[in-house]
Order: structure tokens, then C-alpha cells, then sequence
């Protein structure tokens, strides 16, 4: 990608913003008027153009002058909830303190988010999903992965929201928006703005107002998920499962046995009785499950990773009834096994551990089967979520296979065609539900 | 944003009054305005959309033929312009008396012909600026358009206007506006007056106008490189003799360094005869010879080329026809195509005697010519000797190049032409001619035309190229003037070789249009009628398409009620299903059966043919409007029967 391109771009934007910030819709439509008004009306003698545009200049004029003065008395306090969901309108509420005398009307606010234009080297290295089915001027030129990357940068579409009429004790408005990726929306601040008398140009004030924002994944529908597998022992019990240490159930008492904890031992009972006498507490059985991610991938973003987190995300939700424990488990900057089971605090820690998922590049796949294989003997099934398919993924699924573990595998494909060659020539025999990236829905439906 | 009621009638309204189409623009003003209080929506789809952009690209496409036909080609953007309204018309009506608030304006044509996405938009805005710009193109130059226009864009700013201010505010705002925009007019039109003044001033003084001037001819002496000679034909002849060689277009008589001037500035009317006729000069021969000539003007006047001992002109289509003394004929006001005939005596030529200026020989050439004339030894020969004689020295010293020199180390570019390089191209060759003769004490006179060599490719005839433009000598000898072309005779062959490989394919496409041009020269065809045809076709064409669907749409609707009316019947299939059901593994909501057996399959074995053939009765029983026939309905039962029964065997 040419630099002076990537310079281009970033100009053409930052112009095309203004633009956009300057003008209101018939603002546009009357500037679009004067343009072809002086392109067309240059010969006075021919047409009678020339007087449209002596008539709209002076229009866009007195609104431009309208437009300079613009002092505002209120302030805004918005109140952000700490995630939501990719691709759910959020709504949330925002407090306005007038602290001037003046009675506010016609106001508009709109969000800031961190400024979306990218470094050069992201903008170098970030093919956009799809690229290479571009024709070869669309790939050099690279225009569409720069509104891609912009698009995805920005994380959330914003709108301007008309402001209430602000009395004298300020008012309460709830605004929205719509996340349309996971990760941290970054908010820089607000504008509040307003159109001069003409309607054609806004007049703003730009206020500071930090705050972060954590999109949870795109959650699918995946109504009663079947988990095959039964439940088994667990040593420590459901607490251990979670954290660390045992069940507060007991059954009874017994004599020690080599290897019992001395914690367990029943002082009391033993004095009576002269033997050393354990106490003996209730072991759970439940069914205790894996869910492991694929995130190795050349590329630090693509569309089939981030409909494979969708889908663990939304395995992760389908099973969080009382009786199952999950355990998630990826390959990131280290390899994470987070476990969820009754209660939704930990299931809510897991959506923004997979709300902060990225691409792992620079470890082996090896790392997470290494993983799997340390942790399966607790397992009774398993849901693998793929996104490629080569040799090691095979030999995994193969061991899987062995281990007679119940298992069902997924693998995240930008086609169907290409992931059924891609099993095909893997040799794959083990069942692999491939989904399509954008089909996500008509593919869990066939699980 | 938002469009006002009624504000795109008044739109159409002020086009049809800037452009005194009143009546029209009244009932196109109806007709979108009615669309508020007709309660008739149509219900288009997206394809019906785009047939409708389709049919108005198509509108659009006729428009631009029609005017391209009937007026000057370069200049349809301005009618086209000014026609917009009512070819844009089929879109906003689709808007006005459609379902939906926003219509597609796109097309299936080319690459956006596979799945493109087309987004749908308000057009009523789109056409009301649209409007405006027409009204504006049409260039009534009444003194209501800008406080029309002005009250126009206040009414759309009005229903947008910013709400922080009160409706008194906007209205104090434009009165400083309009009386802004009004001096801005003023100012506008007193700068380009003056700016036009000083462009012909300076036009005047720096460039030459371009094509033949009777009164002034540019040279290309003073340039150095290669003269770059177009191809394009400018002139179809027609003649069922031998065509004469040269045709004579304009004769000048004094020079000044590079250029040739008309000291005679008069031209005298030639009388048209009863026939459209122009006599030139009294017939000599009693059997003339005849010549067509087809020629473009696309000034709507110039100069007319004749061959020497022209007698008559017929066929012209001008008002009228003027000569001056150089014998050059010229026409002020005429069609661009004319098509003529000219009769003439070969070998006739003027015989009207020469004034002072054609012996004038500028003081910057005086040095070079004395020295030529010197070398020829002319003394008092008489003048055809001398005539000889300079023939031959050019014929002997001379070749002909198209490589131009300048002045180089000598005074002017003539002087180097002939004392140097001796190398050029007919301009120097007719100049340095003209000159000598008249040092030589002969008067003269510098001739400008085409020479006639090539035969068209394409029908009979000949063509002439621009690069075939010629210029020669006339000289007076024995109280006539004759002609003297001291060019080598291989110019053709040099000039031709420079022709584009392409000339060809581009003379055929010439052809083609010269003969539509022509057709229509002598039909006067104006193409209204069968291009309206056209359109009303195409409209016929669109609606007939939009009904048909529209019709088999409700037709459709008709078939679904008319279904609805059947009695329900129960399928035995459904025993099966509750089954199934109760087999442990439970349909989901909107899970299709033959995926639900797959589940079951993975959980327990079943007969899963057996059950997807019972299934697809069942599904006829269901679904058929035919019916599922005696003969399957007995298949199916017994077939159910025979499953409940294993199944409850296997269980």
C-alpha cells in the first residue's frame, strides 16, 4: 500500500468529517446546488444559472456568519452501563445541567469516539475480509480496506440525537446506539451543536467525556443445546470446579486411610474411639463440559474469528443452566481456562473474556491442544470451534476421536465449498458442522 | 429532509413559466400533486423500479437523439437540460403514486446487472433541484427569476430551518439575502461585460480566428517542428469527368513576415437567379463540365471552393452569395451541410486587372529575393521565360519536407526558406513564388485551397482531408491571371504517408454520418415522429410489464384464498411424528423433518428413508393442489401402520 495513498485517505476523511459536522442534510443539497450552479452557470449570457448561485452563495453566507457565535450553557452527564452486546441498540440515559439562565431549545448531541483513522502499519497490514476476490485496481488502490478498517475501528454507528427543551432545572433524555463489533468502544467526548436560523450549517461545543464501553460478542439463538456425555466424579466437587477447595456436604465419618488431608481428620471422634476417624464429605457428580476456541490465524482480524467467538459465546450462554460447568478454554497472549457453572457472574466474566479474545500469531496450535490434553480426563463432552483445518487440528480431533470423548466439532468458514475441500483434503473423518461466516444461524440450526 | 406540500408543483410551475410552457407545466403540477389526495397506491417492487429508471434512462437517451438530430450536436447539454421535468417525470410519479416512501433509481444494465444492491432514496428533492436548474437553463432572462427562485429555496429552508431560532429570525435573515444575492447578479453581469471586453481585446491582438478568413491567412513559416496533418475529410466531390485539380477557396494579395492580407476588403452580392442559381461569369463552353461538391461549415458560413472557370453555383442552401475582386466567394448565413453544384470551363480564368498591391514585396524579403533573381539572370525576358525560369529553379533547388525551420541565422523564415534550407511546404513554395514574380515584376497573388487526389473508399467519388489544404500562385500574364504551383508534385505522396493506420475505420464512421446528414438535408427530417413512437412504445412497453406482474399478483392472491378454502384433512403421518416425539428427542420449533431425523439418527437408529418417502406423501396430502390420489393415500396409511407397528415391536 502506497503512503501517499494512506495519506490521501486520511485526508479525504478527515475533510469528508468536517464536511459532515459543517453541514445538515439541505445544507449539502443547497452546497451541491452552488457547486453545479458555478460550474454550469459560468456563461451569464447563456443560462440564468449565474443567479441561482449569486442567490444560494448569499444564503450559505449569512448562514455561515450565523453560524460563528455559538455559546452554551449546559452540561452533560451520561451514564454508560458497563457492557452490552455487538449488533443490540443500547440505550442509556443522559443527565443535562443548565448553568446559565437561558432556556435551551433546538440543541443536538452526538457521541466522540476515539478517532478512528489508522496508523500506516495497520493500514498496511490489515487486509480487509475478502480482498483478494477484488479486482487488482480495488487491491492497489485499497480504498475499501480503508473504509473497512474505518468502519471496524469505529465500532459503534452514531447519530445525532435532538436535545428536549432545557428549563431552568436541566432534563433527563435517553440517547442510543448500536455496537456492531465486540471490544472497548472508546468515547472521547460530545459535541453539542446546533443549525443556524437557515437551517444549512451547525454551530458546535465540543466537551471532554472519557469513558470506555465493553461490547460483549454477537450472541445467536441456539435454543437447548444438546451436550452428549455423561456426568462424572469430580474430585472437590463443584467448588473446586470453580476455584479451589472442597464440599462443605457431609456424609459421615470413617477410619483414616493413608493419603486422607489431617484437615479432615475428626479430633473429637478420634479421642473417643482411640482410632483416627476422618470425616467423609459428599462428593459431587455433574457434567462438566469444554469449550475451546481456535484462535489461531495468520490475520489480526478476520471475519470467520470473529463469528467463531460469536458462536462460543453463544454455546456459552445456551448452557448455562444449573447443572453444567463450562469450561472455556484459548490460546491468547497465554493459554486461559475459565471455568462458569451456577451463577452469572461467571458467566458474564467469560462473555468479556471473549469480548477482549484476539488472534494468536505467534504460538503454535500445539499450545491449545497441550492444553486440551492436560484438562480432558475431567471432561464428559466437548464443543471445539474451529477456524481452519490443517494437520494438527486432524490429529486433535483424531485423539478426541480415541478417547472415545463425546465431542461436537464446528469449523468457521468464509464458504462452504472451500471448508468441505478443506476436510476433504485433511482427510477428515470425524463430523465437522461447518458454518458459514454471515450464516451463522441456518448453520447451528443443523447441529 | 423535508419537502413542503405542493412545493414541487410550484417548481414545475416556475419551469413552465421560464419556459413559456404554462399549460404543460400546470398539468404536470396537477398530475404530482394529485398524488396527496389520490388514495391509490401502486405497489411496485424493487424490479418494477428499476424498469422505471430504465424507461427514464431510455427518455433521456431519446431526448439526447432528438437534439443531437435536429440541432448542433455539441450543444445538447443546454435542451437536454431544459427538458428534464418531464424526462424524469416516469420517477417521480413512481414516487408520488407508489406504496413506499423512497424509490430505487438504478439499473440492471452492464455490471450492476448480478444481485447489486441497489438503496432506495427520496427522489422529490432530487427532482425539485433538478427542476430549478431547468428553469434556470432555459434562459427566459425575465427579471421575476430570482425573486421567484429566491422565494422557492426560502419556502424548502422555512419547513427546515434550524429550531434554536424563531420563524421571525429566519424571516429577518433573508431580506439581507435576497438583496445579497441581487447585487451579486449585478455585480456578476457588470464584471463579465468587462471581462468580455477585455478577452476581445486580447483575443484580438494575440490570436488569428481560426479557418479560412477572406482577408487574412496565417502561414506556418514562423514555426519550427513538424506540421501535424489531420486526415479527417472535410469535402465530398462528385463528378462524372475528371475532377479539376484544384480548388480555389481564398486569394490574397499583400504580405507581412508570415502573414498574407486582403488589401480589397469589399465584397459584392451575386445575384441569385430564378432557379436558386448564381451565375459567376458568362458560359463559355456550351457543354460545361459539372462538379458536386459536399462540404461542411460549421459556422454556418465561409468560404465556398470552386475550380477555375467556374460559371454557375446550384443547390446552395444560403441566404446569400457574395465575390470580391481576388475572385474568392463567400456566404454569410447558411446550413452547415452544403450541397452543391458548380458548373465550369476548365482552363478559364479571371482576366480582371491587377492592382498595385499585387507587386508589393515587403522590405524584410527585399535582400533574399534580389539575390534569386540575380542568380536566374532574368534581365528583360519576356514574362513567360521568366516565369520558366523561376519554376525551374525550384523545380531544380527545391524539395518539398514537412519540417518547418523558422527564421534560423537569416531575417525571416521566407529568406531561409530560400537561401538556405530549401526545404518546406506549400505555404513557402506559393509565398516565395509570389514574391519573385513580382520582383521579377509580374503581379501576383497568393492562392489557398484543397487539390484533388483521393478517391473515396466508401461509394463513388472523391474525398478531400484537411491535409489535402493547398496554396499556390496566381500569376498575370498576357492580361490573365494563370495558375503556378511550384510545389514539388510528390507533396501528396509525402502527406499521404503521414496518414494514421486508423484512417480507414475513421473514414468509414465519417462516411456513415455524412450520409445520415445528408438524408436528412434532403428530407428535412426532423425525427420527432418516429422517436416519439419510440417512447410511446417503450411507456406502453414498461406499463404492460408493471401490470402483468401486478395482475399475476393478485391472481396469486386470488389462488391463496381460494386454497385457504380447502378443508383441512388429517394425515396419518402425524402418529409418526408424536412418535418420534416421544422417543426422547423433541422436535424444536421451525426444525425441518429431515434434520430432525438426522438428530434422532444420532441418538437412536431409525428407517430413515422409509420415513422421509411416508414424509413426502405426507407432504403431498398437505400441499398438492392436485390432490394426493386414492392409490398414495393407501401407500401412506398402510405404510404408517407398518412403521407404528415395528417401532412399538422395537421399543
Amino acid at each position: 500500500m502506497s503512503p501517499r495513498l494512506y495519506k490521501i485517505y486520511r485526508k479525504t476523511y478527515q475533510l469528508q468529517e468536517k464536511y459532515r459536522a459543517k453541514f445538515s442534510r439541505t445544507g449539502k443539497l443547497i452546497l451541491t446546488l452552488l457547486i453545479t450552479s458555478a460550474i454550469f452557470g459560468i456563461n451569464i449570457q447563456s443560462t440564468m444559472i449565474y443567479q441561482m448561485f449569486c442567490g444560494l452563495a448569499s444564503l450559505i453566507l449569512l448562514s455561515w456568519l450565523f453560524s460563528l457565535r455559538f455559546h452554551i450553557t449546559v452540561s452533560i452527564e451520561r451514564t454508560l452501563p458497563e457492557t452490552c452486546t455487538a449488533g443490540e441498540k443500547l440505550t442509556y440515559p443522559l443527565r443535562i445541567t443548565k448553568e446559565g439562565k437561558r432556556c435551551e431549545q433546538g440543541l443536538f448531541f452526538k457521541e466522540e469516539l476515539k478517532d478512528p483513522v489508522p496508523s500506516y502499519s495497520e493500514f498496511a497490514s490489515t487486509p480487509e475480509d475478502g480482498e483478494a476476490k477484488r479486482n487488482w485496481f480495488d487491491r492497489r488502490a485499497g480504498y475499501y480496506r480503508w473504509l473497512w478498517i474505518i468502519k471496524k475501528n469505529r465500532g459503534a454507528e452514531l447519530t445525532h440525537h435532538p436535545l428536549p427543551f432545557i428549563e431552568a432545572e436541566g432534563a433527563s433524555h435517553k440517547v442510543s446506539l448500536t455496537p456492531h463489533r465486540r471490544g472497548y468502544i472508546h468515547f472521547t467526548g460530545y459535541r453539542i451543536f446546533r443549525y443556524d436560523p437557515l437551517g444549512l450549517l451547525t454551530s458546535s461545543a465540543r466537551f471532554q467525556g472519557r469513558d470506555n464501553l465493553l461490547v460483549l460478542p454477537k450472541i445467536y439463538p441456539l435454543p437447548s443445546f444438546f451436550f452428549h456425555g455423561s456426568r462424572k466424579y469430580q474430585q472437590g466437587g463443584i467448588a473446586a470446579a470453580l476455584k479451589s477447595g472442597d464440599s462443605t456436604e457431609f456424609m459421615g465419618l470413617r477410619e483414616y486411610r493413608h493419603g486422607d488431608p489431617v484437615k479432615h481428620i475428626d479430633w473429637k471422634s478420634s479421642a473417643r474411639s482411640g482410632q483416627t476417624v476422618v470425616r467423609e464429605y459428599q462428593d459431587e457428580y455433574f457434567s462438566r463440559y469444554g469449550l475451546v476456541l481456535d484462535t489461531f490465524s495468520l490475520r489480526s482480524h478476520s471475519e470467520v474469528f470473529e463469528e467463531a467467538v460469536s458462536v462460543a459465546a453463544s454455546v456459552l450462554t445456551a448452557s448455562s443452566n444449573g447443572d453444567v460447568v463450562l469450561d472455556l478454554m484459548f490460546v491468547g497472549p497465554e493459554s486461559v481456562i475459565s471455568s462458569s457453572g451456577q451463577g452469572i457472574a461467571e458467566q458474564h466474566h467469560m462473555l468479556k473474556l471473549l469480548a477482549s479474545v484476539s488472534t494468536c500469531r505467534d504460538k503454535p496450535f500445539s499450545e491449545l491442544a497441550s492444553l486440551l490434553k492436560g484438562h480432558i480426563k475431567l471432561l464428559s463432552g466437548l464443543v471445539i470451534i474451529l477456524i481452519d483445518m490443517d494437520r494438527e487440528r486432524k490429529e486433535l480431533l483424531d485423539l478426541l476421536t480415541t478417547l472415545k470423548i463425546s465431542f461436537t466439532a464446528m469449523m468457521v468458514v468464509d464458504n462452504k465449498e472451500e471448508g468441505r475441500e478443506k476436510l476433504a483434503s485433511e482427510k477428515v473423518d470425524t463430523p465437522v458442522t461447518l458454518l458459514t461466516a454471515g450464516h451463522i444461524e441456518e448453520g447451528l440450526n443443523q447441529l | 429532509m423535508k419537502i413542503p406540500p405542493l412545493f414541487i408543483g410550484a417548481t414545475i410551475l416556475f419551469w413552465g413559466y421560464e419556459k413559456n410552457l404554462f399549460i404543460l407545466a400546470t398539468l404536470l403540477s396537477l398530475l404530482i400533486e394529485g398524488g396527496r389526495f389520490s388514495k391509490t397506491r401502486w405497489q411496485l417492487g424493487k424490479e418494477d423500479y428499476i424498469k422505471i429508471s430504465d424507461l427514464t434512462s431510455a427518455l433521456l437517451l431519446a431526448a439526447i437523439a432528438l437534439i443531437v438530430m435536429n440541432y448542433e450536436a455539441r450543444y445538447f447539454l443546454l435542451p437536454v437540460t431544459e427538458w428534464l421535468p418531464l424526462i424524469l417525470l416516469p420517477l417521480i410519479l413512481a414516487q408520488v403514486y407508489g406504496a413506499d416512501e423512497k424509490i430505487i433509481v438504478g439499473t440492471r444494465i452492464g455490471s450492476k446487472k448480478k444481485r447489486h444492491m441497489h438503496r432506495p432514496m427520496d427522489f422529490s428533492f432530487v427532482y425539485a433541484a433538478i427542476t430549478l436548474f431547468s428553469a434556470a437553463a432555459a434562459n427566459s432572462r425575465h427579471e421575476l427569476f430570482f425573486p421567484l427562485f429566491f422565494t422557492l429555496i426560502a419556502w424548502i429552508l422555512y419547513a427546515n430551518r434550524g429550531k434554536a431560532f424563531s420563524p421571525l429570525t429566519f424571516s429577518i435573515i433573508l431580506i439581507p439575502a435576497f438583496f445579497l444575492g441581487f447585487s451579486g447578479i449585478k455585480g456578476l453581469e457588470k464584471g463579465y461585460s468587462n471581462l468580455n471586453q477585455l478577452m476581445m481585446e486580447v483575443w484580438e491582438a494575440h490570436f488569428q480566428s481560426m479557418g479560412a478568413d477572406p482577408f487574412k491567412a496565417n502561414t506556418s513559416f514562423g514555426d519550427i517542428g513538424r506540421l501535424k496533418l489531420s486526415g479527417k475529410v472535410i469535402m465530398h466531390l462528385q463528378s462524372s469527368e475528371p475532377p479539376p485539380t484544384l480548388l480555389k477557396e481564398a486569394g490574397y494579395n499583400v504580405f507581412s513576415k508570415t502573414i498574407w492580407v486582403n488589401r480589397d476588403r469589399e465584397f459584392t452580392a451575386v445575384p441569385m437567379g430564378q432557379d436558386t442559381n448564381w451565375e459567376l461569369a458568362a458560359k463559355l463552353d456550351s457543354q460545361p463540365k459539372h462538379l458536386h461538391i459536399e462540404k461542411y461549415f460549421p459556422k454556418n458560413k465561409g468560404l465556398l471552393p470552386k475550380p477555375y472557370g467556374a460559371e454557375e453555383v446550384r443547390g446552395l442552401n444560403i441566404i446569400q452569395l457574395t465575390r470580391n475582386s481576388e475572385g474568392v466567394l463567400r456566404f454569410e448565413e447558411g446550413e452547415i451541410l452544403q450541397s452543391y453544384d458548380i458548373s465550369y470551363t476548365p482552363g478559364d480564368s479571371s482576366t480582371l486587372a491587377p492592382a498595385d498591391y499585387h507587386l508589393f514585396i515587403p522590405e524584410l524579403e527585399e535582400a533574399a529575393l534580389q539575390k534569386v533573381i540575380d542568380s536566374l539572370n532574368m534581365g528583360v525576358l519576356p514574362a513567360e521565360e521568366q516565369l520558366i525560369r523561376i519554376q525551374r529553379f525550384f523545380q531544380n533547388n527545391f524539395s518539398y519536407g514537412l519540417t518547418t525551420r523558422g527564421s534560423g541565422a537569416y531575417d525571416s523564415p521566407l529568406s531561409n526558406f530560400l537561401l538556405h534550407s530549401k526545404n518546406g511546404h506549400c505555404e513557402l513554395f506559393a509565398t516565395a513564388t509570389a514574391l519573385l514574380l513580382r520582383k521579377a515584376g509580374i503581379p501576383s497573388r497568393y492562392v489557398t485551397g484543397y487539390a484533388v487526389s483521393e478517391k473515396t473508399l466508401f461509394g463513388q467519388g472523391y474525398v478531400i482531408r484537411k491535409r489535402h489544404a493547398h496554396a499556390w500562385t496566381e500569376g498575370y500574364i498576357n492580361d490573365k491571371w494563370i495558375v503556378i504551383d511550384t510545389t514539388p508534385s510528390n507533396w501528396l505522396g509525402e502527406e499521404q504517408s503521414a496518414a494514421s493506420f486508423f484512417e480507414p475505420i475513421r473514414d468509414f464512421f465519417s462516411f456513415i454520418k455524412h450520409q445520415v446528414n445528408l438524408f436528412r438535408a434532403r428530407e428535412n427530417q426532423t425525427y420527432n415522429l418516429p422517436l416519439s413512437i419510440v417512447v410511446v412504445l417503450l411507456t406502453t412497453f414498461l406499463i404492460l410489464r408493471i401490470y402483468r406482474r401486478l395482475n399475476k399478483e393478485k391472481q396469486m392472491e386470488e389462488i391463496k384464498k381460494t386454497r385457504k378454502a380447502f378443508p383441512e384433512q388429517d394425515s396419518p403421518f402425524s402418529m409418526i411424528e408424536e412418535a418420534l416425539n416421544n422417543g426422547g428427542v423433541k422436535r424444536r420449533n421451525n426444525e425441518a423433518f429431515h434434520g430432525w431425523i438426522k438428530r434422532i439418527n444420532t441418538v437412536q437408529r431409525v428407517d430413515s428413508a422409509r420415513l422421509i418417502s411416508l414424509h413426502r406423501l405426507h407432504q403431498k396430502l398437505r400441499f398438492d393442489p392436485h390432490g394426493i390420489g386414492e392409490e398414495d393415500m393407501v401407500h401412506l396409511q398402510e405404510g404408517v401402520e407398518r412403521w407404528l407397528r415395528e417401532h412399538s415391536e422395537r421399543n
